[in-house]
């Protein structure tokens, strides 16, 4: 099912009839029950936010979210999409998981269309602990993995240029398995490796048709960085060769939207964390190194108040699993949800340090945890190259 | 006199040796069959030693959490172990293949046996490690699942879960043996059911106390919480997604 936005103004008669015309953007939506109904809402925000310009829409087939691990909402949808932009010879491709601010498409596709980006990842203003996943483990190493600062990289909407959609298409990953190349951090990585332009566009505050239900924070973290480590297996090659961070272009509004209510207490997450201090010393220790497992000990007996994980432990003990991930020292499943007390653990000293504080000096915060799994990246590398060599 | 004599002992001579040789083919091919036996058991050893190395079945085992293996191990190496196991059996199976060479009732019944038991011998072997890992799966299920959930008696538990499911394989490969027959399925019956039972009890009847203090603790410590700031709800705020 496709529909078209209203095109060019009628006054130009040079224009050939809307039909005719190859399409600027190709954008996608999910198909299912509500569609045709989510493609006309979509093709109306498109002639608002880009008159001027033939914006087609189409309901995609994807995989429900989450699905097979994964986090990306175009999942499985991707190669249609750029199948169509291809064929379409639109300039820009994008994916919105629903209907929204008609500002967004703008957003999304202005960098593409007007300012030369080739990859345009979809972020959102949200509360500073919101997406606490994102902030604690996401963001942190994608950011020193691949080099750049996107907040949001596992966004559930993009935007493609042609350049960078050919090269997709092209690619030999892509032709052996589209749905599984297009997935995760795949696009991000190779935009990166590429050279292509990435950027990110702030579409406002969370939409509620991305939201899903909050289960156990050991499932969600299951997920997550299963994720995140099987992008890094995939990708070793690349990543070990980048080094630093740089910003990419921003487009719309990134200020984190202020805190509403109490802020959160830390002392259940401490428990949380004293607990599988006691309790899980024996599986952490199959992954990670002797002075870790006792840093980790020490922390326990900190008093509630004062109590805090040390950013540049939490780093090494995300990259330590992630290497425990790669070496499959035990049933996947297991091993992620183990690593949940530790997440809870460093959450806990991040809302007793952010807990009424205002969004700027919490991005600053989450900067310092940036800088600190940045600086111990080359601990990743020693142990993802020298497992079992290097073991401090 | 003397004549009558060199006869008898010529056709006793004559009859050891016609018995000397009814047996002595199978005697050879007994010895040709342990030698061979021999050279595949050593053949054996030394492939599953290499196999293993290559694998890095040693270091594998202890990131798998088989301190009880490598315990067993001699050397502490399960390479070792399993190298070993694989040389007894084979040489173990060329000797009942060898006393079915040698011929005689006796000898050939005893063959059959020991060779109608090696596969059931290989059999309680899988079942047994199936059950040693199916063990450990189970009680990290159980440790890691119950931290998340902050139960704090997790460790218990999956000791319990683990040593259940090592029993349970045991008997299986014993009762694949044919060793305890009837007996051993009764007396892991007897147990299994007294260990429910025993907890029920002890959950029913010894801790009823302790239960009821636990939920009159818990309602209190959630009273304060409610009237003074909530604290639950703003626990909510964080969202991992």
């Amino acid at each position: 099912m496709s529909s078209t936005a209203p095109a060019l103004p009628p006054a130009e008669p040079a224009q050939p009839p809307e039909a005719e015309r190859p399409a600027q953007a190709v954008v996608g939506v999910p198909a299912g029950p509500e569609g045709e109904r989510l493609a006309a809402a979509v093709v109306e925000e498109a002639s608002q936010a880009l008159p001027g310009r033939a914006v087609k829409v189409v309901a995609l087939p994807r995989q429900p979210p989450g699905a097979a691990g994964s986090h990306l909402a175009a999942d499985g949808a991707l190669p249609g999409l750029l199948r169509l932009g291809l064929d379409a010879g639109a300039a820009a491709c994008a994916w919105v998981g629903g209907a929204g601010d008609p500002g967004r498409l703008g957003l999304l596709l202005g960098p593409v269309l007007d300012h030369g980006v080739d990859f345009v990842c979809a972020s959102y203003r949200r509360a500073p602990f919101e997406g606490a996943l994102t902030t604690a483990l996401v963001y942190p190493v994608t950011r020193a993995l691949y080099g750049v600062r996107l907040r949001q990289p596992l966004g559930a909407e993009l935007a493609l240029s042609r350049r960078f959609a050919e090269r997709l298409a092209a690619d030999a990953d892509w032709a052996g398995d589209p749905a599984r190349a297009g997935a995760d951090l795949w696009v991000v990585t190779r935009a990166v490796e590429g050279g292509f332009a990435a950027g990110q566009a702030f579409l406002g505050p969370y939409p509620p048709y991305l939201a899903e239900p909050e289960g156990p924070p050991s499932e969600s973290l299951a997920r997550v960085a299963g994720t995140l480590f099987r992008g890094m297996e995939r990708t070793a090659a690349a990543w070990q060769r980048v080094r630093g961070s740089r910003p990419v272009p921003t487009f719309g509004e990134s200020a984190p939207l202020p805190g509403t209510g109490h802020p959160p207490g830390a002392a259940r997450l401490v428990q949380a964390f004293e607990l599988g201090c006691h309790d899980l010393t024996e599986v952490w220790g199959a992954v990670l190194p002797p002075a870790t497992l006792l840093a980790l000990r020490r922390a326990a007996r900190e008093p509630v108040a004062s109590f805090r994980l040390d950013d540049g432990l939490w780093a090494r003990v995300v990259y330590d699993f992630a290497l425990g991930h790669r070496q499959r020292v035990m049933d996947r499943g297991q091993l992620l949800r183990s690593l949940t007390p530790i997440y809870l653990g460093w959450l806990a000293g991040f809302v007793a340090e952010c807990g009424g504080q205002e969004p700027v000096a919490v991005e600053a915060r989450v900067e310092r945890l940036c800088l600190a799994f940045e600086g111990e990246k080359p601990y990743l590398i020693s142990r993802w190259r020298w497992p079992d060599r290097f073991n401090p | 006199m003397w004549e009558r004599t060199q006869t008898i002992l010529a056709r006793s001579l004559e009859r050891a040796l016609e018995s000397l040789l009814a047996v002595l083919p199978g005697v050879i091919a007994m010895a040709l069959v342990m030698g061979l036996s021999l050279l595949a058991a050593l053949g054996v050893r030394a492939g599953v030693r290499r196999a293993l190395t290559g694998l890095a079945f040693d270091r594998r085992c202890r990131q798998w959490g088989f301190e009880g293996l490598l315990d067993w191990s001699p050397g502490g190496s399960p390479t070792a172990l399993l190298s070993r196991l694989g040389f007894w059996l084979v040489l173990l199976g060329g000797a009942a293949l060898a006393l079915g060479a040698l011929g005689g009732a006796t000898a050939g019944g005893l063959a059959r046996k020991l060779l109608d038991w090696l596969p059931n011998v290989a059999a309680a072997g899988v079942i047994f490690v199936a059950g040693l890992f199916a063990a450990r799966f189970l009680e990290r299920s159980v440790l890691v699942n119950a931290v998340n959930l902050r139960v704090r008696s997790g460790r218990p538990l999956a000791l319990g879960v683990r040593w259940l499911v090592v029993v349970l394989a045991a008997a299986m490969a014993l009762e694949h043996l044919g060793i305890g027959g009837t007996i051993l399925s009764l007396s892991f019956g007897i147990l299994f059911g007294g260990i429910v039972l025993a907890l029920s009890l002890a959950v029913g009847l010894g801790s009823r106390e302790a239960v009821s203090r636990t939920w009159e603790r818990r309602i209190r410590e959630a009273e304060p919480r409610r009237e003074a700031g909530q604290e639950e709800e703003a626990e909510d705020e964080v969202r991992h997604l």
